[in-house]
């Protein structure tokens, strides 16, 4: 289901969290076709947390030399309430149920830039290949839980991303 | 319909209370000074968290007040405990959808049942007992679903 409200964009000013939009590949191990599902549905808060490489060095003449050399990103989705028929859901079962590791575990992340213009229907959008890491699993008596964490591996592209295919076109160039 | 009618709707389906309406309606915002009748009163509507989504949880507070009869201990120990039985029935309503707009009944609790006051001078005239209902329920986000 496809609802977009474009008056409740604002021009200028502060950017609704919905408007950036992080999807996950739930595709498993055994399928080819991509199947983009929203996280989001009961999370307060997401962050990405960039875990950038920094070294400074000072010099004897009082100067701070700083380097970024690289980023290790991660992210927490917790909580995540199993709920029959999500294929996020099946996708993390299968990791619970056969203990996957290694490729098995890889799938892509998206992050849709839903606050910009569409073109032709499709947003401004960026790939990017992670490793699901099921932190646990089972939870209190509110339900059925399976945290999860996303380790981003920086094989990321540009692309756009089309809400009414739900598919991720790259870039050309 | 609203999380009030919804809940109206549940009490009525309430099996003991239709044992006492006798076919009468629970009245919102009022109850009838006989034994035995019911009052159904919104108190509030709090907004608990919202998910990333925008898709909101949120409790609306409920004061049901019911005029019991109250001819001696036997009858006050019935009231008290036809109150405890309704707490716990709340707890056990399921999960539905239909609540406007976009909403999703999730769960009841009942908290704070006990005598208010006696309706009349003599013990006899009935006594007035409330008991507080909470009902949370979830609103899915109009901004954005994709």
């Amino acid at each position: 289901m496809i609802k977009m409200n474009l008056q409740l964009f604002a021009e200028s000013g502060k950017i609704k969290r919905q408007f950036m939009g992080h999807m996950i590949n739930t595709k498993l191990p055994t399928e080819t076709t991509d199947a983009y599902e929203r996280i989001g549905e009961d999370l307060e808060e997401y962050n990405v947390e960039m875990n950038a490489n920094v070294e400074t060095k000072n010099n004897i003449l009082g100067e701070t030399s700083v380097v970024l050399d690289s980023y290790q990103p991660q992210a927490s989705v917790e909580p995540y309430r199993a709920k029959i028929g999500s294929k996020m859901f099946a996708r993390l079962q299968g990791i619970i149920d056969e203990r996957q590791t290694l490729d098995d575990l890889k799938t892509d992340v998206l992050e849709v830039h839903l606050w910009e213009e569409p073109v032709a229907g499709t947003y401004e959008a960026y790939k990017e290949e992670v490793i699901i890491e099921v932190s646990s699993y089972g939870g209190d008596y509110t339900g059925y839980q399976i945290p999860f964490n996303i380790h981003y591996t920086g094989v990321r592209t540009k692309g756009t991303y089309n809400p009414a295919t739900k598919a991720f076109t790259p870039d050309s160039d | 319909m609203t999380i009030i009618d919804y809940m109206r709707q549940k009490l009525k389906e309430y099996p003991k209370i239709a044992e006492f309406l006798a076919g009468d309606d629970i009245h919102i915002d009022f109850t009838d000074p006989e034994p035995t009748n019911y009052g159904f009163s919104s108190t509030g509507d709090s907004l608990l968290k919202e998910d990333l989504l925008g898709n909101q949880t949120r409790q609306h507070n409920f004061m049901l007040y019911a005029v019991g009869q109250s001819f001696n201990d036997y009858t006050r120990l019935a009231n008290s405990n036809f109150l405890l039985e309704l707490g716990y029935w709340l707890e056990q309503l399921p999960e539905e959808s239909g609540i406007e707009p976009r909403g999703t009944f999730k769960k009841a609790w009942a908290a704070n049942a006990m005598a208010m006051m006696p309706m009349g001078e003599a013990i006899s005239d009935g006594v007035m007992y409330q008991i507080q209902i909470y009902a949370q329920y979830k609103v899915e986000s109009e901004d954005i679903l994709i």
